[in-house]
């Protein structure tokens, strides 16, 4: 316990309640979550402090956006955020095989301010653009993607340096 | 303290930047959105149906959650505890502020929908913290490594979710900024992960700061496909004002357009120029 309060003052804990983390809070959760979390940043800790690190597993889509990629952001396992800009800025999200204008929403005016944030349902973004006074809301729930993705255990079999999963 | 009349958001109130917040409770129909918006910072709930629907956030309510300027504010929720949680901070106090989804809830209930409302909302419990950096901790602009390692930010762990700019300073130092936070890498620093990495980089051509007061990342792309992390300790360095080089070695190929660093899980998501997306778990 002492050595988790230890290393939360240095690295962000992979815990799945939100801070601030508390010895109260800690102490509440789940010793197998505990464990899980510890082990997960200790290993972090000792990666950066190598000069190099070599990545466990690289998951690759290659489902190819045809715009460019302006910004991205890890959601899950499973998911990810983008935003692209052709002739509009879109945004979309991404899984494996999952075709993105199923999941998609554009807008014409540059995005000033954006905000995406999940839970297990699904994806919800607020997006403010330069020539609207309004904003918007969208909730794009998880269910309606019938996306394949590799089963993320296998992240803890053996050690590999790359693993690219074709889709 | 109420909110002045003339500071109370109205139609146009989304002329402020988004807090870096946004959340949706566990009933499904309501969204919670945290907006700085002009001088003073304003806790925004949005209702309305939501799932698959755009919806305009012209269904607005702020609650005084007696926030002071020179406040900066993040939020969580918690389904667990079915709490809001609003941190907030000045540059000498951290405060938690917790609601219950349940006072939330009879906000809306009580309140006619579609028209703005101004609301009191008591908090169920506040824990105040007091920075330890000694003495004052700096102003946003003063940042350099150096006072970020002191942890005197230590408690702002929430990501501003605008686009981060870089500019390059006179003196050689690079200065990255992601709303109103602002971040000075000093050269004699990136020259020290110059060398590590063996290549010629100065001037990262991608980049991102990771969450604030735990560390930050830079990622580099070159043109002989070498990228690298950049990563610091917040407090592990306390007071050094030393950064370390961290090289990726494997799976970040050339051409990167933009990157997303986990720092809590180490999964760095990067997208390159052909459209490609990358997941990449560090450990």
């Amino acid at each position: 316990m002492a050595a988790l309060l230890d290393l939360s003052h240095r690295r962000p804990i992979p815990f799945a309640f939100p801070g601030p983390y508390t010895k109260e809070r800690i102490l509440s959760r789940p010793i197998e979550e505990l464990r899980n979390a510890f082990i997960h940043a200790y290993k972090l800790e000792r990666a950066f402090l190598q000069s190099s690190i070599t990545p466990r597993i690289v998951i690759q889509h290659t489902d190819l956006l045809v715009e460019e990629v302006r910004w991205v952001t890890y959601i899950n396992d499973r998911y990810c955020m983008t935003m692209t800009q052709a002739d509009v800025y879109s945004c979309f999200v991404l899984c494996g095989t999952g075709h993105p204008s199923e999941l998609s929403w554009s807008f014409r005016d540059r995005p000033n301010c954006w905000h995406f944030d999940h839970d297990a349902d699904g994806v919800t973004a607020i997006i403010t653009t330069n020539g609207s006074q309004q904003s918007v809301v969208r909730f794009v729930e998880f269910q309606r993607a019938h996306f394949q993705f590799p089963d993320t255990q296998s992240r803890s079999s053996e050690y590999s340096t790359r693993h690219q999963t074709p889709y | 303290m109420h909110l002045p009349i003339a500071a109370r958001p109205s139609a146009n109130f989304l002329e402020g930047h988004i807090a870096g917040c946004v959340y949706r409770l566990p009933d499904r129909s309501i969204h919670v959105v945290v907006i700085e918006w002009r001088c003073c910072k304003t806790l925004v709930i949005d209702t309305g149906s939501s799932v698959r629907t755009v919806i305009s956030l012209t269904q607005v309510w702020a609650f005084d959650a007696r926030l002071q300027a020179e406040t900066r504010i993040s939020a969580r929720t918690n389904a667990i505890t079915q709490e809001l949680w609003l941190h907030t901070e000045t540059r000498t106090v951290g405060r938690t502020w917790i609601y219950s989804y349940s006072q939330l809830q009879s906000v809306f209930d009580n309140t006619k929908k579609g028209e703005l409302e101004h609301i009191r909302l008591e908090p169920q419990k506040t824990y105040k913290s007091i920075y330890q950096g000694g003495g004052m901790p700096p102003a946003p602009h003063q940042f350099t490594t150096r006072t970020l390692w002191n942890g005197s930010r230590a408690a702002f762990t929430h990501k501003p979710a605008w686009a981060t700019t870089l500019s390059r300073l006179s003196d050689g130092d690079t200065k990255l900024k992601e709303g109103n936070f602002e971040l000075t890498i000093r050269r004699d620093v990136l020259l020290r992960g110059h060398r590590m990495a063996a290549n010629t980089i100065i001037q990262p051509d991608v980049y991102s700061i990771g969450p604030f007061g735990k560390s930050m990342a830079v990622i580099m792309d070159d043109d002989d496909g070498v990228a690298s992390v950049w990563l610091a300790d917040v407090q592990g360095r306390r007071g050094e004002g030393t950064g370390r080089m961290v090289r990726v070695d494997g799976g970040v190929e050339w051409g990167i357009k933009c990157m997303n660093f986990d720092d809590a899980r180490g999964i760095l998501t990067i997208a390159n120029r052909e459209g490609m997306i990358h997941h990449i778990y560090l450990v």
